[in-house]
Parts: structure tokens; sequence; C-alpha cells
């Protein structure tokens, strides 16, 4: 093995242990956590000064960006097929999430009851649309593995030549 | 053998480079994301102001060397309510206000009542002072609401006399700011 390489697994290796066990974790509990933080600013009826919920989504964005956009970090993907699918789906629910609830606690700092009810159905609509994107994000792309990715049929959009579709060998 | 092998070779290389594809797409986004969420996040650390004026400032509670937002301590001390009776000279039927929290931005919620009706809504007084226009005579209250950890502290700027008051309320209760024109 070239030293080069050795180095370059190290790191990524090093990498997984001090930044993606911890960010994996979080990416676990954030969308539960954040569900709490919503329970409580509604039964509570006061926002929140300051909003755990997006730093956190800026500190697991920027070790997950890093670690698919660094060439040798992204040999974690590729050793450990759940890890790409994994990640891609929770930081999605992570995210949208944590924007819910920045956007229930903006409506709360001011205390008015249409304000309130306002900002709520904002927030139910920001999910259910940020849901949707995100099943057409992973119906277009979807999140698979190295080794699924190989088994892949392509996916046809509407209006697609119907001969190509009958090109396709049958599995 | 080798014809079969090539085409599967072919086939990884090309799964390899649509999986390579999709990492770093998902990985631009999840770096948009960190941008997006360091921008709309509070600021870590504000730009206290550390000045002479500041410091006379937290003494004497009254400043008019201070402009509206000047963020002046880390963290909420004891402030006794304190109400103000301005004079001055103005003509103009009403004026602005700015309120603040020149403290920690601790979650502290006040309401603006002018003449004992309310003006706003209460709202949680952050760094960036929030301006209201009010009266330039009569009274304007500020009222505090919730406490969000070591007492409710506010500056209020007054753009009449260009005067900055540090003062606290305590929930429930109000500061008078007596305004008459002479």
């Amino acid at each position: 093995m070239k030293a080069s390489r050795l180095l370059a697994n190290v790191f990524a290796v090093l990498y997984f242990v001090f930044f993606m066990i911890a960010t994996l974790f979080i990416l676990l509990i954030m969308p539960f956590m954040c569900l709490s933080d919503i329970q409580v600013l509604l039964s509570t009826g006061f926002a929140v000064p300051d909003n755990p919920n997006m730093v956190m989504i800026g500190v697991i964005g920027i070790i997950i960006g890093l670690s698919m956009l660094i060439p040798a970090l992204k040999i974690m993907y590729y050793k450990l097929p759940w890890l790409a699918p994994f990640v891609k789906i929770f930081f999605c629910n992570s995210l949208i999430m944590a924007v819910a609830f920045t956007i229930l606690n903006y409506g709360y700092e001011v205390q008015n009851p249409a304000r309130h009810r306002a900002f709520f159905w904002l927030m139910i609509a920001q999910i259910v649309a940020c849901r949707l994107a995100m099943s057409f994000y992973f119906h277009k792309r979807p999140a698979k593995s190295l080794e699924e990715t190989e088994h892949e049929q392509p996916v046809f959009v509407r209006g697609q030549k119907q001969e190509e579709k009958a090109a396709l060998p049958s599995f | 053998m080798e014809a079969e092998e090539k085409p599967r070779f072919l086939a990884d290389q090309e799964s390899r480079k649509k999986f390579n594809k999709r990492l770093n797409e998902f990985g631009g986004f999840a770096l948009a994301a960190f941008f997006a969420a360091m921008f709309f996040s509070p600021s870590g650390s504000p730009n206290y102001d550390v000045s002479d004026a500041a410091k006379r400032a937290l003494e004497d509670r009254v400043s008019t060397a201070l402009s509206a937002g000047a963020v002046l301590a880390a963290s909420d001390d004891t402030v006794q309510p304190v109400d103000y009776t301005i004079r001055h000279q103005s003509q103009d039927e009403s004026t602005r206000i700015w309120v603040w929290d020149y403290a920690a931005e601790d979650g502290d919620y006040v309401q603006v009542l002018v003449n004992g009706t309310s003006l706003t809504e209460p709202f949680m007084i952050k760094h960036k002072p929030r301006a209201f226009t009010v009266p330039a005579t009569g009274d304007v209250q500020i009222r505090g609401i919730r406490d969000g950890g070591g007492g409710i502290t506010y500056a209020v700027h007054f753009e009449l006399n260009g005067t900055t008051y540090l003062n606290g309320a305590p929930p429930g209760e109000d500061n008078t700011y007596t305004l008459i024109r002479e």
C-alpha cells in the first residue's frame, strides 16, 4: 500500500472516530430533540433566545459536507455501505425539523395568539413541503450504497420514450 | 472470459462515478446548509461596548453618549426599577424610542404601553433594538413580562433627548417615562 493511501485511510478512520460517530448519534436523536423543543415552546408560549438546533445543523453540515467532498474521507462511504443512506436521510430529517423549530420560535418571539397560530401553520406547511421535496429528491437520486447503485435501474421520467423502457433487461 | 469481465469493470466504474457524484452533490448541499445555519444563527459574541462612556453608563444607568443597540454586558445584573421624567422642547407630536437588551440575550420579554394602553404585544428583547413611535407627551411605560434569567434588564433610547436609560422591570411591574413638553 502506498504511503499516501495509508495516510488517507488513517485520516478517514480518525475523522470517523472523532467526528462522524458523534455526528451519527446526534443525527439519530436530533429530530426527537426538535420535537421536544417544539412541544416545550407550545406549552410555555415563550421563545428561546438562542436556537441551538440551527447551530447543531451548521456543525453537522460542515462535518458531513467535508466527509462527502474530500476524496480521502469518502472511503468511509465505500467501506460502510449503510453510512451514505443513513447520513443523507437523517440529515434531511434533522434539517427539516430544525427549520420547523426556527420558524415556530420566531413566531413566539412576540406574544400574539394570531401570530402564534400563523407561525404554527407555517411550520406545518414547511414540514409537509420539505418532506415532499425530500421524497422527490430521493426518488430522483436514491439514497443507496455503492453496491446498490451498481444494481440500480435508471429512473424514468414522464414523457420518456417507451422504446427506452422496453429496451431495459427485465430482472 | 476477458470479453465478459470488461463490461462488468466498466459497469463498476460507471456506478462508482455515479455514487461519487451523488456524494459530491449531497456534500455540497450539507455545506450550503452549514453556511445558511451560520447566517441565521445568532452571532456567538456581540460587539461589546467597552468604552469609558459605556462604563459610566453602567454605573449611572443613564447616558447621552450611547447609541441605540449598544451592548454593554455579558450577563444581567440586578437593576432597581427607576421611573424618569423627560423634559423637552420638541414641538413634534410623536417621537421614536428604541428598546433592546443591553446585557445577555436571555429571553426577557417586555411590553411597551402609552398612558396605560398597550402599544405593542409583549416581545422578546434582543441586542438588535426595536423601534416604536410614541406621543411626545404623556407616559411611556415599559412593563416586564417574563424573566429569562437574572432579572429583566433592558435599555431604552429616546430620540427626544438623545438619552439612553438602562433599567430593570420585574415581571408584571412597569417603569414609567413621563414626557413633558416645556
